[in-house]
Formats: C-alpha cells, structure tokens, sequence
C-alpha cells in the first residue's frame, strides 16, 4: 500500500525534523570538567600576547576605582595581554558561576571568596595553584594562615589579593567625654564602655540582630571555643563555650541595655545608619567598610577603630581574604600572571588608597600608606593575632538557619541560653 | 418608626437606603481609595524625593520630610559616571526588540488557535499555559546553554529571544481572547469577495483588534524592562547590559549611595511613564474589552 502525504502533513513532518536537528546541534557535548593539576602553572612572559577573561564583584564607584587602579597597573607591567573584566554583583555572583560551569564557560578567572572555595571546587571550577605559588617569588610576601582558607585537601585554589581584617569603630569624641583614655581591649571593658555610653538617646553599641547577623555571633563562639576543628581537622564545637558566647554577645541587648531596641532586626544598613548618625557609639566590622564610615565620620576628632575585643579564650576577630583564582585551565600562564600580579603589594596598595580593603601582602600592609595612617593602627595589630576561619561545607546555612535564628530568639525571648546554645551545637554536629 | 433608621419603602423589588446612608458609604469609599492610592504612590514619591537630597542628609537624616537642601548631583553623577544612559538604550532596544519578536509570533500563534481547527489544538493551548507555569530560575541553566551554544552571549537578541519564551504564552492566550470575540463572518466575507486568509486578517481583524495589540505590547514591554536575572546571566558588558543590572552595580559591598541609587530608579521608570501616557488608554481599553462579547 503506498503511504500518501498532504501538503499539511510533510509540512508537520518537516517542522519535527528541523526542530530536531535544531536542538541536537544545540545540546552538543557535555562540558568537559577541567583538566586536572597537572605540569607547573608559570607566568606568561612580559612580552606574552593575549586576553584573560576575568569576573568579580567589585561594584560599587569605591571598588571600580580600586580595580581600574589595579587593572591599569597590570597592564602597564604587562602592555601585551588584554584583560577582559566581568563585574557581577557579589550576591548574584554564585549563580552566575554555577551556570557557567555547567555550561562548560568559565572565565580564565575568578575572584574568589574563602566561604566559596568548597562550592567552587565542587564544581570542577577551580584549577589548583599549588605548583604556581611554589614556583613564584612573591609567595613569601604571604602569611600561611591567609592562604589557609583557599586551601582544600592540599591543595590551593586561590592567591589572595586583599583582606578584610575586623575591628570595631568607636566615637572617639563620646570616648574623650567620658574620660576613657583608650579603647576597650577585652570583651569585659567592651561590654562597660558600651554600657557607660548608654544613656537617653544614645546607646552603646549597634547590635546586629537582623540579616547577616549570625557571623559576628559564630566570632564570639569562636571567641570562646577557640577553632572550630579538633587537631585531627574534624569539627568541634563545644557546648559550654557556645552558651558562654551566647550569654557574653547578648548580654549588650538583654542585660547591659547598651544595644537599640530595634536590635533583634538590625541589618548592615540599619548598624551603619545607627552608628552614623549618632545613635551607636561603637561597631563592630571590618576594614572593608572604612570608607562609608570617614566620608561621613572625621576622623581622629569623631571616629577611631581599635582591634576586636579578646575573651579570656581568643579573640574576637577574624582576617578574612579574598583572593583570585584560575577558573578555566585553557589559558592558565596569562591568568596566572594576573593572579599572581594582583596577589603583590603594589597593586594591592593601589587598591586600599581607593577602597580601604587591607593588603594581603605583608609588605604591602607595612607600606607608607597604611603604617603611617593612625586609623590603621588597629588593623596592623590586629593582624597579628587575627583568625582565618575554618569553612566547612554548607558554613552559610548554618550561620544563617540555626546561629542566628537562635540568637534573634533569644533576644526576643522566645527562647532560653540553654535551648539556643543546645540547638546551635546540635545541628552544628548534624551538619559537620 | 425610627426616623435616622427608616427605611423608605418604595414599590421597587429593593428598598431604597436613605441619602445620608449613601453618602457615608460614598466617603468611606473615597477614604479607602485614597490610603490605597498613598499606599501605592508613597514609595515613588518617596524615592523620587530621595534623588533630589545630598547624600550626607539622607545619611544622617534619612526618614525626614524636611531635606537639607535640593540638589541634582545624584542625577548628574549617574547619568555621567555610571554609563546609565547606555543601559537606558539598551533596554529601549532590547524591550522593542522582544514586542516585535513576541507579538508578531503571539499574533499569529492566536490567530490560527482561534480560527483553525486542527488536530491538537487543545493541547497546544494548555502547552502554552503549563510553560508559563514554570518558574523562571529552573530554565536558567538550559537557557543559558542554549544561547552560549548559539554564540550569542552578551547580545540584544540574546535577550529578546529570552523574554520572548515567557511573554510569548501569555499574549497568545490575551490575542486569542481577541479573535474570539471577533465574528468570523467577517472574515468570510472579506474572503468571498477575493481576499486571502492572511489578507483577511490583516485588512479586516487586526484592525479590529488595536486595543489588543496594545495591551500585549506594553505587557510584554514591561516585563522585558524590569527583568533582572538574565540580564546579569546573559550579558556580560555595557554593550548589552540593561538598566536593572546597571542598578544593582551601582552597589557596592559595603557601599550604598542611595541618592545615586534613587536617581537611577526615576530615570528607569521614566520611559514607563511616558509609554503609558502615550498608549495607557489603548492599554486599559484592551484589558478591559478583551473579555466581553457581544
């Protein structure tokens, strides 16, 4: 029997078959993961020709002035490679990455946060730099413990290129008015302070209860716990310290009153709003925000920092780098150089005159420039004693979902120290 | 009988409530309309206000209805420091260029779902409404690979064939609501005196559907102006860049100009606003005739 076709139907037959084609050209091959660590990443020459893909997420006019100064100084050291930069909004950043990496396009770089590392290398996403930071000069201009939180089962996966150091900004004049002659070191001489400053409209300390909270809460159980693995690596977080931090940290809100009502809410905006506009006289933060706080705070006369405040244990503040990584291995010599470029101190320098984020390079925090500024004293001594953190997989979620739920509960009273402190370790040993 | 409670009893079916009763309904009414209406507006006064403030004042003063001055350096620096104006253009271009694509598309996909009758045609239409179901973020990853495979990553067309795939479904369903309401006799008879089926439609029924047209326009405008997330995921330069993602640059890490941020909030709606002024009517005549049938 022969088989007839209308007009209709070879058309309908047509049309399946091009979509077809269509779409099994589109899904072609499966993105092939990067090739593993292999021969020794080196720079490219001076006189190397090409272009470095590069995203980050440096926005804002501060950071793009930094960045331009560093770009423009990386051009100058090498005139033959092109970089072709992405800015991509930090909090949209991993969402940009991961589709990417799915789709087998990644830049040759990336900037990279320590809290990142785990996912990223998950991924296939980053490229182990292990053998380009043996082999480069510069690497002794770096502490270990920076490189530390870029470091997962030996290997290294990103070269810092600045760092946030904590310390807490306090109204110099509120100070002088209450005839303190120097800052508070421990978190005792804080918690007085932060009370003899209270009264009428003023208050304290800004006291993060709200989004982004649960950090500076985990610094405090840091504070008291001392870190957060055993000698053997494996996770520990113990009980008593945690109700310790708990009680400490709270205490400004719920006993010493030195905190604004509005705490249990309070967010970056509402902590730097409060502290800016005279409400708060002290807090806590890092060097990365030194600029929104001077170009409203003079300082020397309203406005000075001092490192974070210690317990008997630790202390409360933490080095937090941020570093660049090789996302893509294909043009690994040129991305090396501009990792390795931005990863000395003259670049970096450059970039806290724009931005005031800290130099990771010890030279490049003992520069003129910074040694020589009173307001960075504080940063200087504490990154003697600072912390890096220890990351551990699904870190944010906890800090998010359990730490600082429970602290915004406990400052509401809807929950009790023991039940907050028993919750917190209980998912931290689910967790980790 | 009470006097204030009496009811006046005509020979109508209902009685009729008194005057002074009407009257207090009325007011409430007014009343209610109106904290809507500051509701909604308050907001888009709010920041309109903010733009025009020096940045220290709204730092240090932030929720006060007496500014410290006037100035219009917010709008100054953003439309001269930010590339503004380029992501204002490609947002013009790339929201032109998803109506012509969608509506054109939109039109004829609705057209032959209201006219033809053809095997399928149930299941098609509940197809076009099971995509629009799904959420935006899980199409993110084939979206995605499908434009990089296409080469035309950071590009308007990028873009336009993105927002195409979710305003697409919604204006064929709001199109053939149009064409259903138009009687096919019409077309009949433009078609006995010589005219073709396409011919038909376009001297005879697109007229009559206008209004239509010019609400799924502006829909499908509207949606490809405000989105965000595939602009940042597919365009990577300010050659392709819209103004939603120039916004969220203009923050940085621990920086937030809000007067900047203000400012380049009221140039963004602005070509909203002058669109509507211009085809509003069109739009809400089309909105609400859609549904009716005589």
């Amino acid at each position: 029997m022969a088989m007839s076709i209308d007009r209709r139907g070879f058309l309908g037959l047509a049309g399946i078959a091009g979509a077809s084609l269509f779409l099994a050209g589109c899904v072609g091959q499966a993105a092939p993961a990067p090739s593993a660590p292999g021969a020794s990443l080196g720079p490219a020459a001076a006189d190397a020709t090409g272009n470095i893909s590069y995203w980050n997420h440096f926005t804002g006019e501060d950071e793009r002035r930094g960045f331009e100064a560093v770009t423009k100084g990386f051009a100058e050291a090498y005139p033959g490679l092109k970089l072709k930069e992405e800015s991509i909004p930090n909090a949209d950043f991993m969402t940009k990455f991961t589709t990417a990496a799915q789709a087998g396009s990644l830049p040759d770089s990336v900037m990279v946060h320590a809290n990142r590392v785990q996912d990223m290398v998950g991924m296939n996403g980053l490229v182990d730099l292990s053998s380009a930071m043996d082999s480069w000069s510069g690497a002794s201009d770096i502490e270990e413990k920076l490189l530390t939180p870029f470091r997962r089962d030996g290997a290294l996966y990103a070269i810092p290129c600045t760092m946030f150091v904590d310390w807490f900004y306090y109204r110099a004049d509120w100070l002088e008015e209450l005839g303190y002659s120097e800052p508070p070191k421990t978190w005792q001489e804080f918690r007085e302070v932060a009370k003899a400053m209270t009264s009428g409209d003023r208050y304290g300390v800004a006291l993060r209860g709200g989004a982004g909270g649960g950090e500076p809460v985990i610094k405090m159980i840091r504070g008291y716990n001392g870190p957060l693995t055993d000698a053997d690596g494996a996770p520990t977080l113990d009980l008593e310290a945690t109700k310790t931090a708990l009680d400490e940290y709270s205490a400004l809100y719920l006993v010493d009153k030195s905190a604004p009502p509005s705490a249990p809410a309070d967010g970056y905006n509402q902590i730097f709003q409060s502290f800016l506009n005279g409400q708060t006289g002290m807090l806590m933060h890092h060097t990365g925000s030194l600029k929104s706080v001077t170009d409203v705070l003079k300082t020397g006369e309203q406005v000075l920092t001092a490192p974070m405040p210690t317990t008997p244990v630790d202390t409360t503040g933490w080095l937090q780098p941020m570093g660049n990584g090789i996302a893509s291995p294909d043009n690994a010599s040129s991305a090396v150089s501009w990792v390795e470029y931005w990863g000395s101190s003259d670049p970096q320098v450059e970039l806290f005159s724009a931005t005031g984020y800290f130099p990771s390079a010890t030279s490049g925090q003992q520069s003129p420039t910074i040694a020589e500024d009173p307001i960075m004293s504080a940063a200087n001594e504490q990154v003697k004693v600072g912390v890096t953190p220890e990351y551990f997989n699904g870190m944010t979620a906890w800090q998010d979902n359990s730490v600082l739920v429970q602290f915004q509960s406990l400052l509401v009273g809807e929950t009790t120290l023991d039940q907050a402190a028993q919750a917190i370790v209980d998912d931290f040993n689910k967790n980790f | 009988m009470s006097s204030t409670t009496a009811l006046i009893v005509t020979g109508r079916k209902h009685a009729r409530r008194p005057a002074g009763y009407r009257r207090s309904i009325g007011v409430l009414g007014d009343i209610a309309l109106g904290a809507l209406m500051v509701v909604a507006l308050f907001p888009i006064l709010w920041f309109t206000y903010t733009s025009f403030r020096h940045e220290s004042d709204i730092i240090s003063n932030p929720t006060s209805f007496i500014p410290a001055g006037f100035t219009m350096e917010n709008f100054v620096a953003t439309w001269n420091d930010t590339g503004f104006p380029k992501l204002l253009w490609n947002s013009l271009i790339t929201s032109g260029l998803t109506v012509i694509v969608s509506l054109t598309f939109a039109t004829f996909a609705a057209y032959a779902l209201s006219r033809a009758k053809f095997r399928g045609r149930g299941v098609v239409q509940i197809t076009y409404l099971a995509v629009r179901i799904v959420p935006g973020t899980l199409l993110m990853f084939p979206l995605y690979m499908l434009i990089q495979q296409a080469g035309i990553l950071d590009t308007h067309v990028a873009l336009a064939i993105t927002y195409t795939t979710f305003t697409l479904p919604a204006a064929v369903w709001f199109m053939k609501g149009f064409f259903d309401a138009i009687p096919p006799d019409l077309e009949n008879a433009a078609r006995v005196d010589g005219c073709t089926r396409l011919g038909a439609m376009f001297r005879i029924v697109l007229p009559l559907v206008r209004p239509g047209l010019a609400a799924s326009g502006i829909l499908i405008a509207i949606e490809a102006w405000n989105d965000i997330l595939f602009a940042l995921l597919l365009t990577s330069s300010d050659a392709s860049r819209t103004w939603p993602v120039g916004l969220r640059l203009l923050i940085g890490e621990f920086q937030l100009p809000w007067g900047q941020l203000a400012a380049a909030t009221v140039l963004s709606i602005l070509p909203v606003v002058i669109a509507f002024a211009i085809a509003g009517r069109a739009m809400i005549s089309g909105l609400t005739a859609g549904g009716l049938k005589d």
